[in-house]
């Protein structure tokens, strides 16, 4: 480090004492004003429809075009915006309601203006603002703040960085609070009025910056959070007066959206997945576990069973932390503790379990292909007397047999999944095959192989540990890769595993996390689906 | 130029921090190094009678921040531990703590010694069970200074090893530097912080200090010259530093306690301090953490800090303190 983090925090408080904001407000730009009126009024047109799918696609497709024409830099003709294919799509659902049916037509036309005048007001302005600093002496890094913070915003990515590099190569996208307060800048862009920006209090007060420039349209709020107050103590030191307060933007207390918009935002996605298994819900046929929904950058979602862990790799590929000190373990997080901005590795290709399917290849290679089927057939079995019967009944069962269970009927569930190999003891595993022999499940001759299953089953955890092995020494090199090359990663990178054949995982930038805990079915956990699916 | 935090602090000579390769240049520290070391020392030689101080300092960054309060606080420490205590100082010593002292043994020599208080605080005299002797001893006022009663340990061992290496920088800082300081096994400073975090940060950071003549006489990394460690037990242990999982209720009390970081602050109910500071960067000032010091302000006690003076110059820009006294600690 050389003494670089004393530096920085000298270059922090050097910030803070002379930290400025300007605020540019471009110029009218009546198309712009009209778009933004004529998208307020689709909101208050759906507010009284009643909510379901279409409607969250309706509001969640209007928010993206109104923050891909606000917040865009690039020219409205860019294919990076999809602005025609975004008309498409909200015209398809909205003619599930009549009464949007009627004022496509206004959106259309204003859209389609902006694209045969594709000279964009705000992307000018945030290029000047590069031009002039590049004129500067000794001119060092700008950041420029993506307003990708909840859903993906289209035209953010290497065309966007591209054109800005070519006019000042130093030129650093930040799109997560992590990444913004592990960077000093000389020069610090905000090109919307901070609306929703999940790190904007840090953007106004970290002082990672000597200023902050707001790029706004007149029609768009500028926003400045103020700054938390000290409770009142016995004694106060002497303070310096400051002669120059930035006056020039509106001081509020609140910052992002409205408490109720979120919640209705959240409350919206969650009823995608609940609609599927609501009827379900109140027997033991079906397992669900409780779980967090997590919005990804590429326009996916995911839900994460809470309480379980995801790697997170973000200071690594941003330079936060040295490759070898995650050699012995990859740097993990709880599903609860995942931020906006963090970069988590999950499995895109193939199905189930990546660890499975990488010790199912090196048992294929010792010749034993078929081991965990032989050795895990009962969960299959498991699995159907479950939904035969419910897990109550299986649990007071295996009670009658002196198997008394301690957590709730439902965690038998748990034993069809590959999270959990096998019962906690060798008896209580006997007495569950028994079980699912009388009840019909399983062979006959069940219970004389039962010891056999449980030494394969033993067998199996030695593969698991050899193929987590396997796994993070080839995720590890394919990441230094990465980072040996200073790749950026905006939304998402598929990772292809040298030496490990088993589909593909991907890095993927969070966008969202939901601050309530949902129950999901099973099969959904851990699977990354599209935004609507 | 030095700042008027620097020159608060009495050192004999200018410190330099930086990087090694900048250090040549020596320019002066910036002020908000020199706040924080000053506002460490400063918390340090206060001692509210009966009460804890509690400081929060708001910043725009902790990076380094705990580390140079620290420097502060070791600096207080060698210049006035081996002080001897007074009689009021005497009698706050709880009930069956240690105390160390000096008597006068063979040849009239004096020996170092401790025991234990064998009556309340207050109590007058005081009795002690002599460790390690067959001895009982009744303290009274009149007699009390020729014990020559300590806050610390005497040094047991004239053996520096390698702390005899930091011996340079402190003699170049503290006027009249008493090398038995070094040696002395009691820890100074509690630190709750990521350690893995905050050893990075200061990583590479070095101090130089000049010498009468203006000469530069050492430098040395700010990790070796606080000493830092995980265990008071062993000896050379200035610091002690604890990540905030690793905090116990600890046995000892600490003259001061450094809280680095939110996660630090819920440490709060173990910690056994004369006085805490708690350091907060502004992003991280949210409402778990004003609840926490909202909750602690409410029962402070003004009179503890009727007699703490005043800072030499108003705060760095960007940095916030607030200060209150709680009687009977946090």
């Amino acid at each position: 480090m050389n003494g670089g983090a004393f530096c920085a925090a000298t270059q922090s408080f050097k910030n803070a004492a002379h930290f400025k904001t300007l605020v540019h407000k471009v110029d009218r730009y009546p198309p712009i004003d009209e778009l933004a009126r004529e998208i307020r009024n689709w909101f208050s047109t759906i507010a009284g429809e009643e909510e379901d799918q279409q409607l969250t696609n309706v509001r969640v497709r209007v928010a993206r075009l109104r923050g891909t024409v606000m917040f865009g830099l690039l020219p409205f003709d860019h294919p990076a915006l999809q602005l025609t294919q975004q008309l498409e799509q909200i015209s398809e659902t909205a003619t599930y309601f009549p009464s949007l049916a009627g004022i496509f037509d206004r959106l259309e036309t204003l859209v389609g203006y902006l694209i045969e005048n594709p000279d964009n007001p705000k992307g000018k302005a945030v290029i000047e603002q590069l031009r002039r600093h590049a004129l500067k002496r000794s001119p060092r890094v700008v950041a420029i703040v993506s307003p990708k913070s909840r859903l993906a915003v289209p035209g953010w990515g290497e065309e966007l960085r591209d054109e800005l590099v070519s006019v000042w190569p130093k030129v650093d996208i930040v799109a997560s609070r992590k990444r913004f307060l592990a960077g000093r800048f000389d020069k610090l862009i905000l090109p919307w009025g901070g609306m929703g920006c999940p790190f904007l209090y840090e953007l106004f007060h970290a002082y990672c910056s000597p200023s902050i420039d707001v790029i706004a349209y007149s029609s768009e709020r500028c926003i400045r959070p103020g700054r938390r107050e000290l409770p009142k103590g016995s004694w106060h030191p002497r303070k310096r007066s400051r002669t120059s307060q930035p006056q020039d933007i509106e001081v509020v207390e609140s910052i992002g959206d409205p408490e109720w918009k979120q919640i209705e935002f959240w409350t919206a996605l969650r009823s995608v997945t609940e609609q599927a298994g609501l009827e379900q819900r109140d027997n033991d046929r079906e397992f669900y576990l409780q779980a967090r929904l997590v919005l990804l950058g590429n326009e996916t979602k995911v839900f994460l069973a809470e309480g379980s862990k995801v790697i997170e790799v973000s200071d690594l590929l941003e330079g936060r932390q040295d490759s070898p000190e995650v050699s012995s373990r990859f740097p993990r997080k709880r599903v609860g503790d995942l931020r906006p901005g963090d970069l988590i590795v999950l499995r895109t290709s193939g199905s189930g379990e990546y660890l499975i399917s990488v010790a199912d290849a090196l048992m294929k290679q010792d010749g034993k292909a078929d081991l965990r089927e032989r050795a895990l057939d009962w969960k299959v079995a498991l699995n159907s007397a479950l939904t035969a019967h419910g897990s109550k009944v299986l649990a007071d069962m295996l009670a009658k047999r002196g198997q008394v269970f301690e957590s709730h009927h439902k965690y038998i569930w748990v034993w069809t999944t590959m999270d959990v190999i096998r019962p906690r003891s060798e008896n209580l595993f006997y007495e569950l095959l028994a079980i699912l022999q009388d009840l019909g499940f399983l062979e006959s001759e069940a219970l004389e192989t039962a010891e056999s299953r449980w030494a394969m089953i033993r067998e199996i955890y030695r593969y698991h540990q050899r193929a987590g092995a396997k796994i993070r020494e080839s995720l590890l090199k394919k990441l230094k890769k990465f980072v040996k090359e200073k790749r950026s990663i905006d939304d998402s990178i598929g990772l292809t595993l040298p030496g490990v054949n088993a589909g593909e995982l991907s890095v993927l930038r969070v966008s969202a996390v939901d601050p309530e805990v949902i129950e999901v079915p099973y099969h959904r956990v851990g699977i990354v689906l599209g935004l609507f699916d | 130029m030095t700042t008027p935090w620097e020159q608060a602090l009495g050192l004999r000579s200018p410190l330099f921090l930086g990087p090694k390769n900048q250090l040549e240049a020596q320019t002066p520290m910036p002020e908000w190094a020199a706040f924080l070391i000053y506002l460490g020392w400063w918390l340090s030689r206060i001692k509210p009678g009966g009460g804890t101080l509690f400081c929060i300092a708001v910043l725009p960054t902790r990076k380094c921040a705990a580390a140079l309060a620290t420097l502060g606080s070791l600096f207080s420490s060698a210049q006035g531990a081996l002080d001897d205590m007074n009689w009021e100082e005497f009698l706050e010593i709880p009930e069956g703590a240690e105390a160390y002292f000096l008597l006068k043994r063979e040849k009239g020599k004096l020996k170092p010694f401790s025991g234990k208080l064998t009556t309340p605080a207050g109590a007058s005299p005081r009795n002690i069970d002599v460790s390690g002797e067959p001895l009982k001893l009744s303290i009274f006022p009149g007699g009390f200074p020729k014990y020559h009663f300590r806050t610390t340990p005497y040094p047991t061992t004239h053996r520096l090893g390698r702390i005899a290496r930091v011996r340079p920088v402190y003699e170049g800082s503290i006027p009249d530097f008493d090398n038995y300081w070094l040696v002395s096994a009691s820890s100074i400073s509690l630190v709750v912080s990521v350690a893995a975090q905050w050893l990075r940060d200061i990583d590479g950071l070095n101090i130089l200090t000049l010498g009468d003549d203006g000469e530069k006489t050492n430098v040395m990394t700010l990790k070796e010259v606080l000493m830092v460690g995980p265990d008071a037990t062993v000896p050379g242990t200035k610091v002690l530093l604890h990540s905030p999982g690793g905090v116990t209720p600890a046995g000892g009390r600490f003259p001061l306690a450094v809280l680095d970081g939110p996660a630090a602050v819920r440490t709060l109910p173990w910690i056994n301090a004369r006085n805490v500071l708690v350091l907060i960067e502004q992003p991280e000032f949210d409402d778990s953490v004003y609840n926490e010091i909202v909750g602690l302000s409410s029962r402070r006690d003004d009179s503890l800090v009727s007699n703490v003076g005043d800072f030499p110059a108003p705060v760095p820009f960007g940095a916030e303190v607030s200060l209150f006294g709680l009687r009977g600690g946090v």
